[in-house]
């Protein structure tokens, strides 16, 4: 199957940077959202990611001319109507995406993929909300879009095998490598990610020194960061979040958060925004 | 002057990071060749536990030199057990044999001197980049966090997900160049089983309860590299 339009709902951080990757290599994009402010904030970030493109050499400024031009938005869902594929990236909340997803259904072709970019709903209960559930699937992308290469792959229970081929092969034309993950909380990398975190923890209460676990971390991991400056880049509350999320949707007990982390969060130490979480910052 | 007593690999990585950094040490395969004065003991033989506490206790009557003594999954409290004089002795603890004097754990026990352990970690400093100075538990640091993603891993791998899509999703999630099914089986599923068996049985924290995939491999005789099989093929 060739695409040729990509429709993306909700233009927000990750939105935005799904439309990138798509008009850069050729796509035409239509990015749907309710919020008409959404659009300027987004076309700045995409505007100053190509720069910084530019200024290393590797774009040219006409090419990033011709990338926007393939670009346009729209508070109009009905504008989605010709899209061969939609992914869906808007708030992290299951009765918008429902809903939402029942909204473009009845908007595009038969034809038509419908993916969702969520972190950690059931894609099969997401599917849910269509009519036809198996041209729908879970592709959860990595923040930066446009720097990590990363994209799982959610087939839900009603997905078809031809739905997931067909998406396959999208995101291999965007240059993502993509990974087949179950559909469960917290997929395939969030499963991982929060172990040494929250282990970590357990560190630390044992009176352990931060800096000597992210050295050791990224030494033996041949790793750009430190396992807890990952949590303080988000906050402690993103990581109790997603261990309590995967700890209660799964009853899995390696996920339960540990109580220095839950300290860190009562406390209001958030981690870089807030000035101090694990370490300090400024 | 360093004595390094233990003629194995991580014997030779230590006496090279020394060297490298101007310091005289030497690698000597008994407590018995320990002559004379020296700064620092490095007692770095096997893992039996009896037989190495026997080994500190000789060397605790032969000298009153530091002593470090090098663990990996024991308590640093542990080693000293029969030694008549415990002021002088301490554990260290190295990554497997990888990253030596790049980083090395430092853990003092309960009857360990402050001038001795002052000591101790100046000498360390000197040859090694980062020495963390860990309290007395179960794997340090390195251990506790090493495996983590490779028994979950492990996990992931039994309920479908390819060896290849885990250890992508943290080469390319987590820009991680060395990812935990292929690390797993360089340091040896056995080793990692026995390592993940250790903690768990130790701490209680479910996160170390090992990955039934990874004892199947270890009864399979499939333990990694060395074995030519384990999550990977090798030839
Ligand atoms: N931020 C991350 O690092 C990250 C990573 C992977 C996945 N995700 C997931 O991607 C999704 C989007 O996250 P984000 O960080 O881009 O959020 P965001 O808040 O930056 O953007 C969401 C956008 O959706 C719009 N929106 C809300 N309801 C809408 C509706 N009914 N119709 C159209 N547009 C609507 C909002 O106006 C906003 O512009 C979430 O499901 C999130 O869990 C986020």
């Amino acid at each position: 199957m060739e695409f040729k339009k990509i429709g993306i709902i909700g233009t927000g951080l990750m939105g935005g940077g799904i439309a990138q990757v798509c008009a850069q290599v050729g796509y035409e994009t239509v990015s749907y959202d309710v919020n008409e402010a959404a659009f300027e904030r987004t076309q700045g970030i995409i505007q100053t990611s190509m720069d910084k493109m530019v200024a290393r050499g590797k774009f040219t400024p006409e090419y990033v001319t011709e990338v926007l031009a393939r670009m346009s938005y729209t508070t109009d869902i009905a504008n989605l109507s010709d899209c061969d594929i939609v992914v869906e990236a808007v708030f992290e909340n299951l009765e918008i995406k429902l809903n939402v997803l029942k909204q473009v259904e009845e908007v595009v072709g038969e034809k038509c993929l419908i993916c969702s970019n969520t972190s950690a709903l059931s894609i099969t209960t997401l599917g849910t909300a269509l009519q036809h559930p198996e041209r729908f699937m879970g592709t959860h992308f990595f923040s930066p879009v446009p720097v990590m290469k990363l994209v799982e792959l959610v087939p839900g229970l009603e997905t078809s095998e031809e739905t997931y081929a067909a998406v396959a092969h999208w995101a291999e034309s965007i240059k993502k490598v993509s990974i087949k993950a179950p559909d469960t909380c917290g997929f395939i990398s969030n499963r991982l990610m929060p172990l040494p975190q929250n282990e970590g923890a357990e560190l630390l209460a044992l009176g352990v020194d931060p800096y000597d676990i992210d050295a050791c971390w990224m030494l033996f991991n041949q790793a750009p960061v430190g396992t807890l400056s990952i949590v303080d880049t988000g906050g402690a509350h993103t990581t109790v979040g997603c261990l309590t999320s995967i700890y209660e949707g799964m009853e899995d007990d390696r996920y339960r958060p540990h109580h220095y982390l839950k300290q860190l969060v009562a406390a209001g130490r958030l981690g870089v925004k807030t000035g101090q979480g694990i370490f300090k910052w400024n | 002057m360093i004595y390094i007593i233990g003629d194995n690999k991580r014997s030779i990585l230590l006496q090279k990071a020394a060297a490298d950094n101007g310091l005289e040490a030497g690698v000597f395969g008994g407590v018995e060749d320990v002559k004379g004065e020296c700064d620092l003991i490095i007692l770095n033989t096997g893992e039996d536990l009896e037989k190495r506490r026997a080994e500190v206790a000789a060397l605790a009557e032969k000298t009153s030199a530091p002593i470090a003594v090098t663990i990996s999954l024991n308590y640093a409290c542990a080693m000293t057990k029969g030694a008549a004089d415990k002021s002088h002795i301490v554990a260290i603890r190295t990554m497997e044999d990888e990253c030596i004097g790049e980083y090395i754990e430092l853990t003092k026990t309960f009857d360990t001197d402050e001038g001795v352990y002052a000591k101790v970690l100046e000498i360390l400093k000197s040859f090694n980049d980062r020495v963390a100075e860990v309290p007395d538990i179960i794997g340090g640091i390195f251990y506790r966090i090493a495996f983590l993603y490779s028994n979950m891993g492990a996990h992931l791998v039994s309920e479908g997900v390819t060896v290849v899509d885990v250890d992508n999703s943290i080469r390319y999630g987590n820009n991680i160049k060395r990812p935990p099914l292929r690390i797993a089986d360089e340091v040896g599923l056995d080793r990692v089983l026995e390592i993940l068996t250790a903690l768990y049985r130790e701490t209680g924290r479910p996160a170390y309860r090992p990955s039934p995939l990874i004892k199947q491999l270890v009864n399979a005789g499939r333990l990694g590299k060395k074995s030519g099989q384990g999550f990977y093929q090798y030839d």
